[in-house]
């Protein structure tokens, strides 16, 4: 990790960060959320992040729209790939989005030091995405979709679906 | 009732068949959450070719209700 990196994730206070992303995007973090302090990071007006959430943006582009609602305790990581986040979502508390993998086709070498892989995540506009969810590197959720309670979505889904389980299947489509 | 229905609803409730009676309501039996109601209608959706409206799969209270519906669109065919 460079001295860059390290500055921006443990030497900036956080209530300092709520208030640069305050004034520059207009949007509301937590003081309590961990959000990076980076130019990867793109947030718009009238988001607003919940506490003990934590924001990792220094290996890729992050992009969170306007009006989203991240909720208490989420984890969302960008890598190489990015991760896009459509404007009025709602990423209800303790969701995953993780943007990166391992790879772990070498039994010789300990995963933790194979390399990352990173094909990104595009969540839709007004997906809504419910507690406890994980979703995965690779994924897109189209448009007004809908996630239930504790799935893992590890397939695309196209828009206006309602998705339930692990793996994550289509049970609905909106209309 | 449809004996289609029937099974349809067994299986989608993990229930017997002898279970599935037209007075079973998503207000009263537990297995009938909102999420199985979502899971009965694409199955019925996808069984029976059909495209049913947000204001009948909202209207559809118990399983005679839905065996209603689903006659309207059977009749028509």
């Amino acid at each position: 990790m460079n001295l860059r990196k390290v500055i921006q994730r443990f030497l900036v206070p956080s209530s300092v960060v709520t208030l640069i992303y305050l004034w520059k995007y207009g949007c509301k973090i937590s003081p309590r959320a961990e959000v990076e302090l980076s130019k990867n990071l793109r947030i718009g007006a009238g988001t607003e992040i919940g506490s003990f959430t934590k924001i990792k943006s220094t290996d890729g582009d992050l992009k969170i729209g306007r009006n989203v609602s991240i909720g208490t305790g989420c984890f969302i990581s960008a890598d190489s790939g990015g991760v896009e986040i459509g404007d009025f979502s709602m990423i209800s508390p303790n969701v995953c989005i993780v943007g990166n993998s391992y790879r772990y086709d070498n039994l010789n070498i300990p995963i933790v030091k194979q390399d990352k892989t990173s094909k990104g995540i595009v969540i839709g506009t007004d997906v809504w995405i419910g507690v406890g969810c994980a979703v995965l590197d690779g994924v897109s959720i189209g448009n007004h979709c809908i996630i239930a309670p504790n799935s893992v979505v590890v397939q695309s889904l196209p828009p206006n679906t309602i998705a339930l389980g692990t793996p994550a299947k289509m049970i609905f489509e909106r209309r | 009732m449809n004996k289609g229905l029937v099974e349809l609803v067994a299986d989608v409730m993990g229930l017997e068949e002898s279970e599935v009676t037209g007075s079973l309501s998503r207000e009263v039996d537990t297995c009938w959450d909102s999420l199985s109601h979502l899971r009965l209608i694409t199955a019925i959706e996808e069984q029976y070719s059909v495209r049913l409206t947000m204001d009948e799969i909202q209207s559809m209270v118990t399983l005679d209700d839905v065996d209603r519906i689903l006659s309207q669109y059977l009749g028509a065919t």
